[in-house]
């Protein structure tokens, strides 16, 4: 007997069985997830270098333009040293601040916006995983930038960085990224779409930044902002980078890792409890959450 | 067959915008359940609460026993998705991005055996923001079918596929039901629906209108042929065993329940008057038809 094309055609091998009910119920366990996320991070980030790229382009170009327009100038409020002192690791925190919060809230929310995470939540990857695999991409580029900048203060622009400083700088780096991110994922819940995403990242972090002296030591400051600024998670951790650059240098005082672990853990979980997956601005979803609920 | 997808009374209201208004169906292991319905008549709602993605207002569903809001990661595990509309980022390669997805299941399919399935082999290294639409929405497939699921939501799979690559996919879709897989499938390809599903529902403003083999859909008219024939003379038509049917500009459709005496009665009618009955056709209503019956009015909420 022949069988037309037709038959032969329908008779393709079927696809994969699923396997017996009890093994294919099983879900792969969360944290087996979470190296393939840093991965998958870690390609975008190669195959898109322009985002990173300017993290670290921005800081940099600051750090040697302030330097060329006050070569001569010593810091009295630091016990008299160059401003390029103060400078280096000011612009490294300022690195961490674009790589850590800004390039978070931007990723995150151009993710959200294209569908990548609603289609992402039909799998069985937890959220912690997907975060982690952020935070690892997050992570290689603030450290890339703040040897970067730190490795060009350092040699060509002569500031001078005691070896004895560099645990506490290691420590103030790794604080200050992590809370970053987690306000980072906080702030871009509340982004209703990938046009605000920038404005409102930056908005939010240069006025703080600007009274937290990241771009310039201001000791005539008045008190009241002063307290504020130490309250608001920027100025702890830039202070703490900043002193490790300091004559002599010290590390972060306990006062600033309280206020940053505040904030990490405060934000930590807000973003658990807040984080979505749907796109669209938070009016939207909260009717349909009201909605869903009628 | 046990039954693995169960919807009983579903009711998704967004504000004051009813989309899915109590509507009741299953979906048993190894069958193959087509949703039809005019746009906006709550098909993508229903599957999404099926989903997990959207929580309904009101009713129960289960899928695999259990309430797709709080199956978690256990359930997930065992459900493959086409979104209707959904991202992947483009920056990946097709390879890379299938990788991606499967290695969130312990039982994955392998990458060759997943590009080969929708005929993408020779995309394996292309970034998927190159692909032509298509091209993508094979991608899509491709991610569902990653996991080996037992129960699969397919929300338009087929849109704009080319027919070879439609076909293809048809018979990935029955190589499954083969293998026990549940599939809960929406389009607007009637053709689609006819081939592949064992059973048809038809939704229409939020409301289920009908539920049957994709041949014998609708009740009533079930069994009733169609005459079709261009008007192109004045008379009356007399009197006879059948319906007459809206029809668009000239043409005439008549239903009826019996053929043979119709054909009869309407033939020596045209040859006493010296008529032609130009276009003339008497055929089996097809899908088709019975869906346009039954969704006629209130489009597009
Ligand atoms: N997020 C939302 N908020 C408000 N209304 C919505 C929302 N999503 C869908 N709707 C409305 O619910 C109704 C049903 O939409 P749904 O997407 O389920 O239709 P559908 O049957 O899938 O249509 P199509 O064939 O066009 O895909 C529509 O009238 C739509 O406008
Ligand atoms: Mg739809």
């Amino acid at each position: 007997m022949t069988s037309p094309p037709a038959d032969a055609d329908s008779m393709r091998a079927a696809p994969g069985a699923p396997p017996a009910s009890g093994t294919s119920e099983r879900p792969r366990l969360g944290l087996a997830l979470a190296p393939g996320q840093v991965r998958y991070q870690l390609l975008l980030l190669v195959r898109n270098p322009l985002g990173s790229f300017i993290t670290v382009v921005v800081p940099l170009m600051l750090l040697i333009a302030l330097d060329l327009v006050t070569p001569e100038m010593t810091l009295q409020s630091l016990g008299g040293v160059p401003v390029v002192q103060f400078l280096t690791p000011a612009m490294a925190s300022f690195a961490v601040l674009n790589a850590g919060f800004v390039d978070v809230v931007v990723g995150t929310t151009v993710a959200r916006d294209q569908g990548v995470l609603r289609r992402l939540h039909a799998t069985p990857l937890p959220t912690w995983a997907l975060l982690i695999g952020r935070l690892g991409a997050s992570a290689i580029v603030a450290a890339g930038s703040v040897l970067v900048v730190l490795g060009v203060g350092i040699i060509f622009l002569h500031a001078h960085l005691a070896s004895s400083a560099i645990p506490g700088l290691v420590l103030s780096t790794t604080v200050g990224l992590l809370v970053s991110f987690a306000l980072g994922v906080v702030c871009s819940t509340l982004v209703p779409s990938t046009e605000a995403a920038l404005p409102v990242a930056y908005g939010l972090m240069l006025p703080v930044a600007f009274i937290s002296e990241v771009f310039f030591p201001a000791p005539g400051e008045a008190a009241w902002l002063r307290s504020v600024a130490a309250a608001l998670p920027v100025a702890p951790f830039a202070h703490a980078m900043e002193s490790a650059f300091a004559v002599p240098p010290h590390g972060m005082t306990g006062g600033q890792l309280g206020v940053l672990l505040a904030w990490g853990v405060g934000a930590a979980v807000v973003a658990i409890f807040t984080f979505r997956w749907e796109p669209g601005g938070l009016r939207r979803q909260r009717a349909r959450a009201r909605s869903s609920l009628r | 067959m046990r039954d693995v997808i169960e919807v009983h009374e579903l009711v998704k209201r967004y504000g004051s915008m009813t989309a899915v208004d109590g509507v009741s169906f299953s979906v048993a292991e190894g069958e193959v359940v087509g949703m039809l319905g005019p746009n906006g008549a709550g098909k993508t709602t229903t599957i999404e609460v099926l989903e997990g993605i959207r929580a309904p207002t009101g009713g129960q569903v289960r899928v695999l026993g259990h309430d797709p809001a709080r199956g978690g990661r256990h359930l997930k595990t065992q459900v493959g998705v086409v979104l209707q509309s959904a991202g992947i980022d483009g920056a990946l390669t097709v390879a890379e991005t299938i990788a991606l997805y499967a290695g969130f299941y312990r039982h994955r399919r392998p990458v060759a055996e997943a590009l080969a399935e929708v005929d993408l082999e020779e995309c394996a290294g292309r970034r998927v923001a190159a692909l032509s639409g298509g091209q993508r929405r094979r991608v899509d497939l491709a991610l569902a079918l990653a996991a080996r699921p037992r129960v699969l939501f397919l929300d338009e799979p087929t849109t704009g596929l080319d027919p070879a690559a439609r076909r293809r996919t048809w018979d990935v879709i029955a190589g499954l039901r083969g293998q026990g897989v549940a599939v809960l499938l929406t389009s607007h390809y009637l053709e689609e629906v006819q081939r592949l599903a064992d059973r048809v529902v038809v939704m229409h403003l939020g409301r289920l209108v009908a539920e049957g083999p994709p041949d014998r859909l609708g009740g009533g008219s079930e069994l009733a042929s169609r005459i079709t024939f261009r008007r192109t003379f004045t008379d009356e038509l007399p009197p006879g065993p059948w319906e007459r049917l809206a029809a668009a500009g000239t043409t005439v459709v008549l239903a009826t329940e019996d053929a043979t005496e119709a054909m009869h009665a309407l033939t020596s009618w045209a040859v006493d008057r010296g008529v032609e009955l130009e276009g003339l056709e008497l055929r089996r209503p097809s899908l088709e038809d019975r869906y346009l019956e039954l969704t006629e009015g209130g489009h597009d909420r």
